[in-house]
């Protein structure tokens, strides 16, 4: 039965190429999409599953309040003494690793370069089932200071020969290479390949750290090995006493909460500060799903308009199989079996879209910072595929039933009578709305992308009140500012320099505490660390007061400039006003105002203006603002590079123009990527609507090529013809424009509240996205109703 | 057989209330070759329907076979049919897609014949009717009198009891026409009992007995061959 199922479907799926390859195509795209966000969840859900005992292996994350974070604010941290508190007072716990990030400069001999890691406790290894190439597993990470490499970094300070027993310095700390360890086995947020003993932190150089768990609770991190009848709720249990006995806060900082949470759900889990790696949340896998569930929709929604509109040649089969003993089951089955044919053939496709796609998924920016590629790795496992099997059937019935349902209603009786000389009031109705709802979702995805492009827009050309154009930062790293400024200033190109502690707009700021006089609460600011030219460097404009100067000796210990926000938030009155007044920022730094500029944006223009303290501090520049004459960028470049290597480095110049920098900052590439992962799901839903108007517009114009033979042989006009056959999908284009556009407004007005500063909805991406829509639908039923309003009449009745 | 009593059939749209059949009785005994005939409009093909349990009668009592089955679903009669009445339509109705072999197979497959067992109803059906050689042949490769043959060995296949043929010849020329007809009449001798609608006084030749209906009721019967007689 199968079989004959399989054959009638392959037929009829042969007969009607073209619909058949418009379904196909449509799903097969979409599929794609489905596809990639399902080996992205897949692969996320992989990692660290092939630990011997992953099942067991838990995180400890902590609920920390303290005055920067009133609110729940959730760790992925834990007091540093957590674990081994836990191993040796409580039960249930077989093992506890405790984790701490590191790094600094890596220095053998001549060789030096940076590098990072983790302190780790010798349970690590052990544990998660990592394993030494050299070393011994038990003592390795036992004493202070010692230190295993993987076999890449080692090479980096040690060339090839065996560095076991060899000593690194970092950040002037000897540490003694006690193993070398191997690959990990698979993806994990805990291997890495630099590992320090964790009793190194119980040392002179870290004294304090074991004694207060404060300065602790935010970078230690905690992973627990349950006894093997142990569940999670049993250890979560005991976390109250935990908090109680051993980590008694204060009226500033205390522990509101411990959590044990399985490690397979760290990524795509909960949104926390301070992760060990760079998981990603759930609600971006939510996202994408959201996005691809709507484009597989519609491609099912044209599997099912197109097979109702065809229904009228499928009844008479269907009623020839009921005559010949065909139970209802039997149609529905058979229907089932032609949409998943349709189905499994369209995921055939769908994997050559998936190896167009898929490194572009990759290289977004999103993917790439947080490592967290779709790795190929997922096709060595059969379950990979058993679950796309499943998903392509799934699609075939979601796509299949309904068809299958409505033309197995169909009786006998009638079907062979020809009395059902027109589809059902249900299927027709139902066919237009699936119509109306795939434009209007096209147009809505159509108007957004444009509201998404001028927003990016907007944020990249804004004015940030301040001149970034012409100015290229570099790295001071090592090179003292004074040194570096002497030996760029000489070349011609260069206009100006200044120096600062840190870039606004890329993302990297440092808190300070600010109150005067009176104020209970200090309030929340950012503090830059500026030289005597950066006001005018930077095209700053003062409101009142004056700038930095060496003239005043005081500038260098106690005088500030503010920004409005922060007179504003520190009630200070007008900007004159504000001049000479005193400050305490952190505890007990006094401080006096010495000006006032106007508000320039430093936090990447999402949310509102930051309240900035700037103050003269040589210690604190991380950046030289190299300013270059309009047009000489090219020809300064190597300028700052030969300045650099005059300057007596160790390293290597790092520099970047400093639009590059803000276009590079985290929020515009997060931006960036969702206006490409947007624009291509629009494209893809725009695409999928037209196939199915094309679909509706060919069968639309096959049935009445007589009745247009007819028309034509009466007297009417070619354009009158068009105008006859085009006017229904002009009405439902209509009524999809009157549907989509307020939506559109709705959902583009909703996102960009988020924003403080945004652009403003307006009248032409409202014109533009219709216009475009409407332009590619009018080609589209087009080419079939002029392809029939064209023929000669003779040809068109001969035809029927 | 098949015994109707007062057998009615009322089509309503919104505005309009046709009578297509007002009260038929009909006793059809096993073995009989009965053709229905009438003007166009009259109700022979809604008799067929019923009689074939692809409808229903508005009201009256319907006996197939000892069952009183005027008032099954959709689903019970299907259940019925099955096995029981094979159907020949005046356009033959095959499906396109499938070929004369895989068209004759359709009734022994929804009735969950083995595969082998199907091969061989089939060779025999398509034997009977001069098919065989064109068994691998799609539907729109054969001309309409073969097209015929192939439904009527479709109509046989499964050994039903009651073959309902819907102006069989309606499409066919004389030659072809007498072909059936000679197919259906073997039929009959074989023991398959024959209820026909047709317009044409030669066919109806071929058939023991005429049901003559004019707007919806059994106007007249008349026996046509001594053949009857025998049964």
């Amino acid at each position: 039965m199968i079989k004959n199922y399989i054959k009638i479907a392959v037929r009829v799926l042969v007969k009607n190429r073209v619909f058949s390859l418009i379904n196909v195509i449509g799903l097969a795209v979409s599929m794609s999409i489905c596809l990639l966000i399902m080996l992205f969840v897949i692969d996320q859900k992989s990692y660290d599953d092939f630990h011997p005992e992953a099942d067991r292996l838990y995180r400890v994350y902590s609920d920390y309040k303290a005055p920067i974070n009133s609110a729940s604010q959730l760790y992925a941290t834990a007091p540093l003494t957590l674990g081994s508190v836990l191993q040796d007072e409580y039960t249930g716990i077989e093992n506890a690793v405790s984790i701490r990030r590191f790094g600094g400069m890596g220095v053998n001999g001549d060789i030096q370069a940076s590098i990072s890691g983790i302190y780790v406790n010798p349970a690590y290894l052990h544990v998660f089932g990592f394993e030494l190439e050299q070393g011994n597993p038990e003592t390795a990470l036992m004493d202070p200071y010692s230190l295993v490499l993987s076999r890449e970094v080692a090479a980096r300070y040690f060339g090839e020969g065996s560095p076991v027993g060899q000593t690194l310095t970092i950040d002037e700390e000897a540490y003694t290479i006690t193993g070398i360890i191997g690959d990990s086995p698979g993806p994990s947020n805990y291997a890495y390949d630099v590992l320090g003993s964790f009793s190194t932190l119980g040392t002179e150089s870290f004294r304090n750290l074991f004694a207060d768990w404060h300065s602790t609770v935010r970078n230690t991190h905690t992973v627990l090995l349950l006894d093997e009848n142990t569940s999670a709720r049993e250890i979560q249990a005991q976390m109250a006493t935990v908090i109680d006995q051993h980590y008694p806060g204060n009226e500033e900082a205390w522990l509101a909460g411990l959590y044990v949470e399985h490690i397979g759900d760290i990524n795509l889990g909960k949104v926390m500060d301070n992760q060990l790696s760079v998981p990603l949340p759930a609600f971006i896998a939510y996202f994408l799903m959201v996005l691809g569930g709507v484009i597989m929709l519609a491609a099912c929604f044209n599997y099912i308009s197109l097979s109702i509109a065809r229904s009228l040649t499928r009844a008479k089969e269907v009623g020839l199989r009921k005559v010949t003993g065909a139970r209802r089951r039997h149609i529905v089955f058979q229907f089932l079996s032609e949409s998943i044919l349709v189905s499994l053939g369209a995921l055939v496709l769908a994997f050559a879209f998936l190896t167009w796609i898929l490194p572009r998924f990759n290289s977004l920016w999103f993917v790439s910072f947080s490592e967290t590629q779709i790795r190929l790795d997922v096709f060595q496992d059969i379950n990979t595929y058993l679950i796309i099997l499943a998903f392509s059937v799934v699609i075939g019935v979601l796509a299949g039933l309904y068809p299958a349902l409505y033309l197995s209603r169909f009786l006998p009786a009638k079907v062979l009578k020809g009395v059902l000389s027109k589809v059902g009031k249900t299927g027709l109705v139902l066919r237009k709305s699936l119509v109306v709802i795939q434009v209007a979702f096209s147009l809505i995805f159509i108007v957004s992308a444009l509201v998404i492009y001028n927003q990016f827009q907007y944020m990249i050309n804004a004015d940030y009140g301040f001149e970034p154009t012409d100015i290229v930062n570099v790295q001071l790293q090592d090179v003292d500012y004074d040194v570096f400024r002497e030996n760029i200033s000489s070349y011609p190109g260069v206009a100006e320099v200044s120096a600062i502690s840190n870039l606004p707009m890329t993302a990297s700021r440092r808190d300070i505490w600010m109150r005067t006089e009176g104020m209970e609460q200090p309030e929340k600011g950012y503090r830059l660390s500026v030289d005597y030219n950066f006001i005018d460097n930077l095209g700053l404009s003062l409101l009142s007061g004056r700038g930095f100067s060496p003239e005043f000796s005081a500038d260098e210990e106690n005088s500030v400039i503010i920004n409005e926000t922060a007179a504003r938030q520190l009630n200070l009155g007008s900007t004159r006003d504000a001049i000479g007044k005193s400050l305490t920022l952190f505890d007990d730094w006094q401080v006096q105002i010495i000006g006032v500029v106007k508000d320039f944006h430093t936090n990447e223009m999402v949310m509102g203006m930051d309240a900035i303290v700037l103050d003269y501090a040589p210690d604190q520049f991380e950046y030289a603002n190299v300013r270059v004459h309009t047009g000489q960028l090219e020809t300064v470049l190597p300028q700052i590079e030969a300045a650099w290597a005059a300057s007596g480095s160790i390293h290597s110049v790092e520099y970047e123009p400093y639009t590059i920098q803000i276009h590079q900052a985290p929020t515009m590439l997060i931006f960036e990527d969702f206006l490409g992962i947007i624009g291509i799901v629009s494209g893809i839903a725009v695409a999928i609507a037209l196939l199915g108007l094309l679909g509706i517009a060919m069968f639309t114009v096959e049935r009445r090529t007589k009745e247009v033979g007819i028309r034509k042989v009466l007297g009417a006009e070619s354009a009158k013809v068009i105008l006859l056959l085009s006017k229904d999908f002009l009405v439902l284009i209509g009524i999809a424009l009157i549907v989509a556009l307020p939506l559109a407004w709705l959902v583009n007005n909703l996102w960009l509240q988020q924003f403080d500063f945004r652009v403003a909805l307006s009248a032409v991406e409202f014109i533009i996205g219709p216009v475009i829509l409407l332009s590619l639908v009018i080609l589209t039923i087009g080419s079939q109703t002029l392809r029939v309003a064209l023929k000669d009449p003779v040809d068109t009745l001969r035809y029927e | 057989m098949i015994l109707t009593k007062e057998l009615k059939k009322v089509y309503r749209t919104d505005e309009i209330e046709t009578t297509a059949l007002a009260g038929v009785n009909v006793d059809i005994k096993a073995g009989e070759f009965v053709s229905i005939m009438g003007p166009s409009g009259c109700g022979k093909s809604t008799l067929l329907n019923i009689l074939g349990l692809l409808d229903n009668p508005s009201t009256g009592e319907y006996h197939f076979i000892g069952n009183e089955v005027s008032k099954f679903s959709e689903r019970q009669r299907a259940g019925m049919r099955k096995g029981n009445i094979g159907f020949v339509f005046q356009s033959f109705n095959l499906i396109d897609e499938l070929t004369v072999f895989e068209n004759v197979e359709l009734p022994l497959l929804y009735i969950g014949v083995g595969s082998k067992e199907r091969e061989e109803k089939v060779h025999a059906a398509l034997d009977r009717v001069g098919m065989m050689h064109r068994r691998k042949h799609f539907p729109q490769q054969l001309s309409g009198g073969q097209q015929q043959r192939v439904a009527i060995a479709r109509a046989v296949v499964a050994s039903p009891k009651l073959i309902l043929a819907d102006e069989p010849t309606g499409n066919l020329d004389s030659a072809h026409g007498q072909e059936v007809m000679k197919l259906l009449t073997e039929l009959n001798e074989g023991g398959t009992t024959i209820i026909m609608v047709t317009h044409s006084p030669a066919d109806a030749e071929y058939s023991h007995r005429v049901i003559h209906l004019f707007d919806g009721h059994v106007v007249s019967e008349n026996f046509m061959r001594e053949r009857y007689a025998m049964n």
